[in-house]
């Protein structure tokens, strides 16, 4: 409680980018988002010992996409559709339960979830399904303030969990199937008043909306599905956009369609974009750039530079320089079909013909893309950066006319996949033969596989490393496991019955330290004996 | 034009017939009319075939609406619930739709169902059964392959016929064989019935439920192919007649 008080002290910029060890501050366990920690008691020595230490189970039936927050000793928890749990991180046991009341009909597009809080200075912060974020006092979970960002009946819905920047918290709206213009909102983390707000979308007169033809942006898309990063030096936060819409019909939009598919590079303070790289210009395929920014400072040709690894949903592994959006590196990670390679900008040479079209068209990779939103991670001990890959994985595409209606699906089209996206499925007996997930392990100097460690299904878990060079992960099966960082090898592996499609975290609790997961519909946590 | 259209009515009609046998205790959909099934057939398009396929068939974790089963509903009621509700736990969404529109979508997705051909009307049941117990079908058919008993009320015979007669064609992977030896040396042999990373679940020709752990495996053989034989040549015309509106009969006791 003591650390409560102290103000702002988790906001310190360099207590983020290496956070105490003992805590998992943020959604992405630090401003440069690299799922690491530096606690060391569970090694490959011990991790064979790892026991259930506790678990809980959420009270919803939806997927169970929570990376929970621990803070000096209190762990926060997102339950769907938007419930938020404080409980003791030693024991399970829960101080408070917030459950926010959601109108009857809200418009996430592919199932109610939610996926974490942000914490700063006493408070928890929070964006609902009905488009507003609200503040809660971390001590009692009693309302704070509460801030309807826009009307969600036009297919906006807020699933993830927000980023507080120094005296701000960032949050970004979902919707990019039901025709939603997508935005990045600043508001102040005392009062919830709007500080600055980004258009993904560009509007008449501003840069970029000659990328969309005619009316075409009104209903663009450009979603935030996923938690940004933060370099507190260059003061930028960095955020993946989503797809532009009708995701499947791009004859409506002519364009590059900026800047759905995107990273964006924007000051903190003011909202105004730095830079930006478009991954996917003009996609037809539904590959939202819905990836975490993964920042690391580390040489790159002789020189040090604050670099930034993404692998996209469209299957290219990215490298570029974070302070000006410099195009590095970029190289194929999974098989991909729709593209000759990238250019020396990194603008994808596109191979005509591989969009989708009225009788299909069988692209890789399929809708899920080489990767998704599941969180990689990288290992300054190691140097390597780590994803969950899906390889070999096809989809037939297919478009057809729709028009736009208020608070309806505007997808233009759909897909077929022998594999199907997220889903309880307790029994599977596709083989590998129409695609496999990888925890894969990528030299980012290279973009070159150092190792993977293969699996039956797909899966759809983030990942952790340690710096015991210990990486965990899960997957779709139900499985729970421990990769040796360096090697891929398996150390440890428990059987959770349930889909693993969140990141796992790790903290300190009274001296011990646990790794979290969520599977099906309960959080477990483990340690040592 | 008028033909083709009579011909339709008569079609969707005896669609609607087998679906209000199912729901007679419940609601039936009020909205059903030819206008009613051509506004569900344009909201199903915009709203339903992205995850569900045009052709209704499916196509990614979503299920086959041309089978007419449906695995969580029974009832056009229940269909008007999943609909207006979404399932939880999955990405099948509520829709914000009002109650007119949601009965027409309802009513197009019966509509891909409809029987295709008429039953082999010159086949007779009584016979077919007694072919059905000669050629020992229920001997697989009642454990390690597919239940018959609905497997007609949907599917032209023709289809039912090719099933029969090319086996191999098309195996879904729920009937594919697997062959284990252990380390020990020991076998196992049956349908595999479910497989993640380190397991592999199988009912062995003994008729037992058995689990192999993968680091105890030395050798897997997957077998794709189907283990019925091909019935091609093996009936006569008349004999397929029979079988086949005994399939398509549904009583298989
Ligand atoms: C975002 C993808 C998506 C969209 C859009 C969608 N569905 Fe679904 N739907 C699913 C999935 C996935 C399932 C299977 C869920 C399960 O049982 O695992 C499903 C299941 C269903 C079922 C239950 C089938 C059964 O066997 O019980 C019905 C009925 C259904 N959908 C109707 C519709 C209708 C009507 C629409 C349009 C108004 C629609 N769906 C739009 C994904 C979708
Ligand atoms: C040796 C085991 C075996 C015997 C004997 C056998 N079947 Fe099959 N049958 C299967 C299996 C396994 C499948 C599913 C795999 C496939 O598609 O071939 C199947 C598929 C079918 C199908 C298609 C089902 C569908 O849903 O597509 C029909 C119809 C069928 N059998 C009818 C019969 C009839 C009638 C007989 C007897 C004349 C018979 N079978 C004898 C094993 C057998």
């Amino acid at each position: 409680m003591k650390a409560v008080l102290c103000l702002f002290c988790t906001l310190s910029a360099a207590a983020q980018v290496t956070p105490p060890a003992e805590n998992w501050p943020t959604y992405h366990g630090s401003f440069f988002s690299q799922h690491y920690s530096t606690l060391a008691g569970i090694t490959p020595a011990n991790v064979g010992k790892l026991t259930l230490a506790w678990t809980h189970q959420a009270n919803s039936l939806e997927k169970f996409e929570t990376t929970p927050l621990v803070i000096d000793g209190v762990m926060y928890l997102t339950e769907a559709p938007n419930t938020i749990v404080a409980l003791d991180p030693a024991s399970g046991r829960p101080y408070w339960i917030y459950e926010h009341k959601l109108p009857e009909v809200t418009y996430p597009c592919c199932g109610k979830v939610t996926r974490g809080v942000a914490y700063a200075d006493g408070l928890i912060f929070f964006a609902t399904h009905d488009a507003k974020v609200i503040a809660l006092d971390a001590r009692t979970g009693r309302l704070r303030w509460e801030n309807t960002l826009i009307d969600h009946r036009q297919g906006y819905s807020f699933t993830h969990a927000p980023l507080v920047v120094k005296d701000k918290v960032i949050v970004g709206s979902g919707g990019g199937e039901l025709g939603i213009r997508g935005f990045l909102a600043a508001l102040d983390a005392k009062t919830g008043k709007e500080v600055w707000r980004f258009q993904i979308i560009p509007g008449p007169g501003e840069p970029g909306n000659e990328t969309w033809g005619g009316d075409s942006w009104k209903h663009g898309g450009g979603s935030i599905w996923l938690t940004g990063s933060y370099d507190p030096e260059l003061n930028l936060t960095y955020w993946g956009t989503g797809n532009p819409g009708p995701d499947w019909n791009p004859a409506v939009r002519p364009g590059d369609n900026l800047y759905s598919d995107s990273v964006l590079a924007l000051d903190a303070d003011s909202g105004k974009l730095k830079w930006y790289f478009q991954f996917t210009p003009h996609d037809e395929w539904d590959w939202d750039a819905v990836q975490t920014p993964v920042l690391v400072d580390r040489e790159w040709n002789g020189r040090m530079r604050k670099l930034m690894f993404w692998a996209s949903r469209n299957g290219f592994f990215y490298v570029f320089d974070r302070a000006n959006g410099q195009f590095l590196l970029g190289k194929e990670f999974v098989k991909q079909t729709w593209a000759k390679g990238l250019d020396e900008r990194g603008r994808p040479m596109r191979i005509p013909g591989m969009g989708p079209s009225k009788q299909g068209t069988k692209t890789y990779p399929g809708v899920q893309g080489g990767t998704n939103w599941y969180a990689p991670a990288y290992s300054p001990r190691t140097g390597l950066f780590y994803l969950t890959a899906w390889d070999d994985y096809h989809g037939t595409y297919f478009a057809w006319d729709q028009q736009y209606e208020q608070g309806k699906w505007y997808a233009g089209g759909g897909v077929k996949a022998p594999v199907p996206p997220t889903r309880r499925e307790r029994i599977v007996t596709r083989d590998t033969s129409d695609g496999y997930a990888a925890v894969r392990a990528l030299d980012p100097l290279t973009g070159k596989v150092a190792w993977d460690y293969k699996m039956q299904d797909m899966s759809e878990s983030g990942l952790l490393s340690t710096a015991t060079d210990l990486l965990f992960s899960g997957n779709r099966e139900g499985h729970f496991f421990a990769l040796d960082a360096r090697s891929g090898k398996l150390l440890w592996r428990r059987y959770l019955g349930g889909q693993v499609i969140a990141s796992p975290i790790t903290y300190l609790a009274a001296g011990k330290q646990y790794v979290t997961i969520a599977a099906g519909h309960t959080l477990f946590t483990f340690a040592l004996e | 034009m008028i033909r083709r259209n009579r011909y339709l009515l008569i079609w969707l009609l005896g669609g609607l017939a087998a679906a209000q046998e199912e729901s007679s205790t419940r609601i039936a959909n009020p909205f059903t009319s030819d206008d009613d099934r051509a506004a569900g057939a344009k909201l199903y398009q915009s709203q339903c075939a992205s995850c569900h396929g045009l052709d209704g068939k499916g196509g990614q974790g979503t299920p086959d609406f041309t089978s007419g089963q449906f695995r969580r509903a029974s009832s056009d009621e229940g269909l008007f619930q999943i609909v207006a509700k979404g399932i939880s736990g999955t990405t099948m969404p509520a829709f914000n739709l009002d109650g007119k529109q949601i009965w027409q979508t309802v009513a197009h997705i019966r509509s891909f169902s409809f029987r295709r051909t008429a039953a082999a009307s010159s086949g007779d049941t009584g016979k077919g059964r007694e072919l059905f117990r000669l050629h020992k079908c229920a001997a697989c058919h009642e454990s390690s392959a597919p239940e018959l008993t609905r497997v007609g009320r949907n599917r032209p015979a023709a289809e039912l016929r090719r099933a029969m007669e090319e086996p191999d064609a098309e195996v879904d992977s729920a009937w594919w064989r697997v062959a284990i030896t252990l380390r020990g040396g020991q076998s196992l042999e049956g349908r595999r019935l479910n497989e993640d990373t380190y397991t592999i679940q199988l009912l062995d020709r003994q008729g037992n439920l058995r689990s192999a752990d993968k680091s105890d495996v030395a050798q897997t053989k997957l077998v794709r192919t189907s283990p019925m034989p091909s019935y091609r040549g093996k009936l006569r015309e008349q004999e397929w007649n029979d079988l086949l509106a005994y399939l398509i009969s549904g009583d298989l006791r």
